[in-house]
């Protein structure tokens, strides 16, 4: 190893992270200075080796498994947001079904605007003869609709 | 945010090819255009990200830890990773920055793991051996195997100086550790490694 006042700079001169002017001043350095030339040359003979080493390739199938693995995440987040929307949805509709079993039917009001106009009906139509046979959804809408409130 | 999952860009579909995802992407996408891509639910864009990286994760990956399987592992667990933290990208790093210190993360958890399960220190029979190779000198010197001898710390930074060519910030930004810190621990290790090959050599 180097021992002079350059040595500091030896590697940082070899990975070129010397400015150009410091760069320059170490090279004038290395013409005069064989301890720190055997070292930098040491360091490109190890850098060398990372050069020509073998270089180990993720194969196709290796590719592909990582693809798909990526999509299965993909598939993941979209699952995830799904079950949270479901849920959602599921929780409206059991709330909305609670609210909605527990509400009161509304109670008729005597003297209200639609008794008034029952009497009024039945005050200027004539009284039609009672038809058995007329179905609910055959029956005059007010009849149907004061039935309806009187439940 | 959740990815769309696009089916049309399925790898076990045979015109899903590396070149093919990335000229989809448009060929002067860079990464950062794919990242925001990727970011803003566009599946093709990280399947494309994952292409341009891939080989470049696995091999230090593979450095890291010594043997495929495990690589492939920590390259997976590496890009599921970044799939998460996609929204975090703040563009202040490089996405090779940003995705190589995911890598040396996930490395560093997978060390942990198997130290948990061989409760033990590391010894050369349990060394992981690096599969293919050729006949060069210096695939005889093997200087994987004397890398996996090196400490992790002083493995990382020749990892990402001699394989990656990053400077030294690049480094320090990867590892988290000041750019000093860089300097000594790769002149450190470099004299460690100067002493393995050696070793090997003779």
């Amino acid at each position: 190893m180097a021992d002079c006042s350059y040595c500091s700079m030896l590697e940082a001169f070899h990975d070129g992270e010397l400015d150009a002017a410091r760069g320059a001043d170490f090279d004038r350095h290395l013409a005069s200075c064989p301890a720190c030339a055997a070292d930098l040359a040491a360091l490109r003979e190890m850098s060398r080796h990372f050069a020509v080493a073998p270089v180990h390739r993720l194969s196709q199938i290796g590719l592909y498994r990582l693809h798909a693995n990526l999509d299965l995440l993909t598939d993941r987040g979209l699952l995830w947001l799904a079950r949270v929307l479901t849920g959602l949805a599921a929780s409206v509709l059991v709330i909305g079904s609670i609210w909605l079993t527990r509400a009161k039917p509304p109670t008729p009001v005597n003297g209200s605007a639609i008794s008034l106009a029952l009497q009024v009906e039945e005050s200027v139509m004539p009284a039609a003869e009672p038809n058995t046979e007329l179905t609910q959804a055959e029956a005059s809408p007010s009849d149907w609709i004061s039935t309806e409130l009187s439940r | 945010m959740p990815l769309k999952s696009d089916t049309s860009l399925r790898p076990h579909e045979p015109s899903s090819t590396e070149t093919q995802r990335v000229a989809e992407s448009g060929p002067e996408a860079n990464d950062v255009d794919l990242l925001r891509k990727a970011a803003a639910g566009d599946g093709r864009a990280f399947h494309a990200l994952v292409d341009r990286h891939a080989q470049r994760m696995y091999r230090l990956a593979l450095s890291l830890v010594g043997n495929a399987t495990d690589a492939e592992d920590v390259v997976q667990e590496a890009f599921a990773g970044a799939f998460r933290g996609l929204s975090g990208f703040e563009g202040r790093a490089a996405v090779k920055t940003w995705l190589t210190r995911i890598l040396f993360t996930q490395a560093a958890k997978w060390r942990r793991d198997r130290a948990r399960r061989v409760m033990g220190s590391i010894d050369a029979a349990e060394q992981p051996t690096v599969e293919g190779g050729d006949n060069s000198v210096a695939a005889r010197i093997d200087l994987n195997a004397a890398l996996l001898k090196l400490s992790p710390e002083h493995r990382e930074v020749l990892l990402l100086r001699e394989f990656e060519g990053m400077a030294y910030e690049e480094m320090a930004e990867v590892l988290g550790v000041p750019r000093g810190t860089i300097e000594s621990r790769l002149h450190r290790a470099r004299n460690e490694l100067r002493l393995k090959l050696t070793s090997y050599a003779v």
